[in-house]
């Protein structure tokens, strides 16, 4: 007895270890943040919040005279690191999130359209390469310094120096930046860019000049002083972020007084805190299936728009029998995509558009519209000389069949879904599909090797998808088709045309918005005629939340809810 | 005795350093790379100049010999690295992660243990009754049930339906407690997650209890001390339970190592800051330092829960002790 009495004390104080192990470094409540100071050595331990304010943050916010303040708990699915341009992770939130605490020159208003900001006019030369810009003279940093000219041009430098994808291309051709005062910044191009108004100008966060200048590397940058209608007061890896309304913001102060956002890693959860209340709102879209149940609960209001990311079918065009493009024809009629959205997306979504942009946009050709139609589909395989000829289901030509992998993301239930209605479908005109899940980064290495459509792919068929700012932008059409890697950094699955090319080349340096227009609808045409890819559908975004808490929500199309505009309620750009 | 432990150390450095070398090799034999990581979105846009300087940055531009003995080098010096994604040290990282995954796997680890080894026994002693039968098929079917879905269950049914307890988080993050109402919040945030992973850890135990006590009841001294007259509650734990005590606590030391590994599923479910999280995302991203770093800690752990094995073999069983005194075999 006297051995398993050891035995038991013994792991009873490894328990106790461990307990008091957990209880050190997370009692630490009260303590004030550590001073900002340095932000070069490694955070301490496990107190300090790693994103500091700025030097003076002991100001707490104006109180409003007799309005009780608001506090917002928005919840996130990913920790976006310390916040910084060089470090938030995903595209979204992370990026709206860093536009909580930064600006831009310009702004997407609601209907996504590039309008003024902090550049309060800006002019562009007639030949389309010299951008003038007045800044506002009253945004001033989160630490009282004003910003200026200087900090733009510091801005755009940095990101042309430090790669950093988002950011860096937009100003790589950027030949001169001129400041003649500090509200006035001139920008010279090489050649008219009329992608330019919408990246960087409306999408690469201005830094403070005095904070970022001596930052050798970004990513080790933990100042987040920035110039937005929020700071970030505090961060918790892992845990969540707390922002506090900007009090002197130049567009006026924020009509949330705190935000929070906690980082729930399962989307399950996020609905079930959203239930209880422990969550008022979130940025994750409520799936389909949720969306009945909330849409009838009393205290809450599902917001509900068009959203701008894409999913495809992606052909490799380089690839037997995938470079044929009556091949690619008929599996575009083959498939059915109101049936795609309607099973797979409950009827929350849009069927894609074969030319591309959502029927939203204000560039879409509504000539441009989709077919489903199996009849012409086999036509024009029997038209290729494909027949089943040894009745196993599957056309064949000299004894090879039409067959491919269709590759899908593993974690993504609803692509997975939508692959086998599509395997499903094309049996129909006798191509075979096998559907193949691989994670994330296995499936990127065999279509997109290193994210460089010059080190060529290794696929036949693969579902894919394009967030939305490649939407936002028409200009951008050029980069999915563009057979010169260069300029087609996009056209993943390789697909080679010289018309294609020509209008690209054209798309990409006309500024003269009807000539655009015209461009963007030949572009469509040649795409929903061509099918390098197929569009299936955009899914809508889908937004649920507590109306006590907030509801000033501004759904900014293609994007969601989730946007500055949400909220500065009564500030139209 | 000395050649015994100089033998034992030689093998665990051996085991070491092949471990260290499979770390590192292993998530650089995965297809894809952390440059998406590195570069963040629109990572295709970048030219081939730019993808190269942000590989160089973190010394992915190396041969893999030059990458292996800088890894080989910063671990001499205790450095761990720093993540890629995170832009964090791993060991502060770890040093965040490690005390919540500890109170919750050490935790349930204890109760599932104290759970599975008492009813493990209990089931033994009553082998073919009733009881035994009901129990085998219960711990049978806990077995088989998914950790996601019982903590969904859970969450469905003590934080909305019957809001007892929290969804998410280990605890409320924005307020400031102290003292007791810190403890109560802790407390609170963890009986979920602490339920969800011992109702899928305690059928372990049971089984393994409950076989190990089923191969004791059979041997010989069992029938002596039986005739002997001893009442059976003193047959039951100072003649057989402590005879089966052995393979279990073998299975709970490798437990103990591995609870530095966290929970990946329960700490998904409930956004509890656990290890098991960060590796899943790690090997996602590719985030290799974090990768190499995790996977030495379980190594290690692995280690040191062999040699504290070891070393409690002799006082569970005194055949050992008197082995290994007279130098015999390991």
């Amino acid at each position: 007895m006297f051995a398993s009495h050891r035995f038991i004390a013994l792991t009873v104080l490894i328990g106790l270890l461990a307990l008091v192990a957990c209880a050190t470094p997370t009692v630490e409540p009260t303590k004030a943040p550590p001073p900002p100071a340095a932000a070069t050595s490694a955070p301490a331990a496990t107190t300090a919040p790693v994103a500091t304010k700025a030097p003076e943050p002991t100001k707490p916010p104006a109180p409003t005279a007799t309005a009780r303040p608001v506090n917002l708990r928005m919840a996130i699915l990913v920790d976006e690191s310390t916040l910084n341009p060089y470090t938030y992770v995903l595209g979204y939130p992370g990026w709206n999130m860093l536009n909580l605490v930064y600006d831009t020159l310009l702004i997407l208003d609601a209907d996504s359209v590039p309008k003024p900001w902090v550049a309060k006019e800006y002019k562009i030369s007639p030949d389309g390469k010299v951008y003038t810009l007045t800044l506002r003279d009253n945004v001033k940093w989160h630490d009282g310094k004003t910003l200026t000219s200087a900090d733009v041009k510091f801005s755009f430098e940095y990101y042309k120096k430090n790669a950093r994808g988002r950011f860096t291309t937009p100003v790589r051709d950027i030949v001169s930046i001129d400041t003649p005062n500090d509200t006035t910044v001139v920008i010279t191009l090489p050649a008219a860019n009329p992608s330019f108004i919408f990246e960087p100008l409306a999408d690469a966060p201005i830094m403070p000049k005095h904070v970022w200048e001596n930052e050798a590397d970004p990513k080790k940058v933990t100042n987040a002083t920035g110039s937005g209608p929020f700071k970030l007061t505090e961060y918790k890896s892992e845990q969540f972020y707390r922002f506090a309304a900007n009090a002197t913001y130049f567009a006026g102060k924020p009509a949330v007084d705190e935000l929070l956002m906690p980082i729930i890693k399962d989307p399950t959860t996020i609905f079930s805190s959203l239930k209880t209340g422990e969550i008022q709102a979130t940025i994750r879209e409520l799936s389909p299936e949720l969306a009945k149940e909330f849409s009838s609960a009393a205290d809450m209001k599902v917001q509900r728009g068009p959203g701008f990311a894409t999913t495809m079918l992606l052909f490799n065009a380089g690839r037997a029998p995938w470079d044929q493009k009556e091949v690619r024809q008929a599996v575009g009629l083959a498939i059915d995509t109101q049936k795609l959205v309607d099973t797979v997306l409950l009827g929350f979504g849009t069927p894609g558009n074969p030319g591309w942009l959502h029927p939203q946009s204000a560039f879409h050709d509504p000539a441009v519209k989709a077919e489903f139609n199996i009849a012409k589909a086999k036509t024009l395989l029997d038209g290729l000389g494909y027949k089943d000829t040894n009745n196993d289901g599957i056309r064949e030509i000299a004894g090879k069949n039409i067959e491919g992998t269709l590759l899908v993301y593993s974690n993504n239930p609803q692509r997975i879904r939508a692959a086998e209605l599509i395997a499903a479908a094309v049996k129909e005109i006798g191509i075979s599909f096998r559907v193949t899940a691989l994670e994330v980064n296995s499936l990127d290495a065999k279509v997109w090797p290193d994210f460089d459509v010059a080190k060529g792919r290794d696929f036949d068929v693969s579902m894919w998808g394009w967030s939305a700012p490649v939407q936002v932008n028409p200009v951008r059409m050029a980069q999915l088709i563009h057979s010169d890697p260069r300029i087609g950094n996009s056209n993943v699955g390789g697909y080679k045309n010289p018309a294609a090319d020509k209008l690209g080349d054209e798309l990409r340096v006309t500024t003269d918005p009807e000539k655009q227009k015209t461009l963007v609808r030949q572009m469509e045409a040649l795409i929903a005629q061509e099918m390098p890819f197929v569009l299936l559908y955009y899914a809508d975004g889908n937004y649920v939340y507590r109306t006590a808490a907030y509801d000033k929500w501004v759904y900014q199309k293609g994007q969601g809810i989730f946007n500055k505009l949400s909220f500065l309620p009564g500030v139209k750009p | 005795m000395i050649n015994f432990i100089v033998g034992k150390i030689g093998q665990y450095v051996l085991v070491l350093w092949i471990a260290v070398t499979l770390n590192f090799a292993l998530p650089r034999l995965m297809p894809g790379n952390p440059l998406a990581l590195l570069a963040g979105e629109e990572v295709g846009m970048l030219t081939p100049q730019q993808r190269a300087q942000l590989m160089a940055n973190v010394g992915l531009d190396q041969p893999l010999p030059a990458q292996y003995a800088r890894y080989l080098q910063n671990l001499l010096r205790g450095d761990l690295g720093y993540s890629f994604q995170k832009n964090k040290p791993i060991t502060t990282i770890l040093a965040d992660r490690l005390p919540w995954t500890l109170l919750l796997t050490v935790t349930s680890l204890l109760i599932s243990t104290l759970i599975g080894i008492t009813l493990g026994a209990a089931a033994a002693w009553q082998r073919g009754a009733r009881g035994d039968v009901g129990l085998l098929g219960f711990f049978v079917f806990l077995e088989s049930l998914p950790a996601f879905w019982i903590g969904m269950l859970l969450v469905a049914l003590f934080a909305v339906q019957f809001p007892i307890f929290p969804t998410f988080g280990a605890i409320t993050p924005w307020t400031k407690l102290e003292g007791w109402a810190l403890v109560e919040d802790i407390v609170r945030h963890l009986v979920l997650p602490l339920t969800t992973l011992t109702i899928v850890s305690v059928s372990g135990t049971f089984i393994v209890a409950r076989y190990s006590m089923l191969a004791v009841l059979g041997e010989d001294y069992i029938v002596v001390a039986r005739a002997k007259g001893l009442r059976e509650r003193v047959v039951l734990f100072r003649h057989a339970l402590r005879n089966a005590l052995l393979p279990i606590a073998t299975v709970f030391t490798l437990n103990l190592a591995f609870a530095f590994g966290g929970a990946t599923v329960v700490e998904t479910v409930f956004s509890y800051p656990g290890v098991g999280r960060l590796v899943y995302e790690a090997v996602l991203n590719r985030d290799y330092p974090v990768l190499q770093a995790a996977f030495l800690m379980i190594t290690v752990m692995v280690v040191v829960a062999n040699i504290l094995a070891d070393a409690i073999y002799p006082f569970l069983d005194p055949r050992v002790r008197h082995a290994q005194s007279r130098g015999g075999a390991q």
